[in-house]
């Protein structure tokens, strides 16, 4: 499973896909996919930084969507304090 | 002579809601009730602030369980930098900059935050973490920096 998380006031919002079932090309998948893409490119455009996730590794950031990643963290536009 | 009385009961009464107050002013504002127990009555089924309880079960399954304790240890929580030998950030539970500490002594403070309103603690905890680890040049471009207080 694929999990798209976006920071929010609401704590986090997430979006799952499921990552073998659109390799075998299972259409409702597929949708899924593509509205995880979607809200990354939108959140993109608001200036949030899209982080990948990896048990045990340090965070990585990543600038286009990752169908293969297990989990995509977006932060919202930061600024200076 | 009844009035007195009544007069004595208004008076204790007063003084009994101010020692309250006071008393839950300084268990909500002392780092204890900050990095422990807030944390903990955040991950209650019954906590009624939804968004809280999501950001903490987020910050909870991201962090490693050494460095949860350590967040609720010492109520910030430690990231080595990957630019800097030797450099450590103290992202602060709560309000506060995150410390830049060298070879165990703090040289500066930076305040960065998120644009938007109303992102719970543990979430602006994580926000802290992940964007140091993933593009620290960047943070500390974005980051207002200050020189460390006197009394470090």
């Amino acid at each position: 499973m694929g999990v798209l998380r976006v920071l929010s006031h609401h704590g986090d919002d997430r979006f799952e896909w499921n990552q073998p079932a659109v390799l075998v090309g299972d259409e409702e998948a597929q949708q899924a996919i593509k509205e995880a893409e979607r809200i990354f490119a939108e959140q993109r455009a608001r200036g949030s930084t899209a982080v990948r996730v990896t048990p045990g590794k340090p965070a990585e950031r990543i600038d286009a969507f990752d169908p293969a990643a297990q989990e995509i963290v977006m932060i919202p536009r930061v600024v200076g304090g | 002579m009844k009035s007195a009385s009544v007069l004595i009961m208004f008076v204790t009464l007063i003084a009994m809601m101010v020692v309250m107050f006071r008393v839950s002013s300084l268990l909500t504002l002392s780092p204890y009730f900050r990095s422990r127990i807030w944390p903990w009555l955040r991950t209650r089924s019954w906590w009624p602030v939804p968004a809280e309880r999501t950001a903490e079960a987020l910050l909870r399954r991201l962090l490693d369980e050494r460095e949860y304790e350590s967040l609720g240890y010492n109520g910030y929580l430690e990231v080595s930098s990957r630019e800097y030998p030797g450099r450590i950030y103290r992202i602060p539970r709560g309000p506060g900059q995150v410390q830049v500490v060298e070879h165990g002594r703090v040289t500066e403070r930076l305040c960065v935050q998120p644009a938007a309103v109303g992102l719970p603690e543990a979430d602006v905890v994580l926000m802290h973490k992940l964007l140091l680890e993933s593009d620290e040049r960047r943070y500390l471009l974005t980051a207002n920096h200050f020189p460390r207080a006197i009394w470090y």
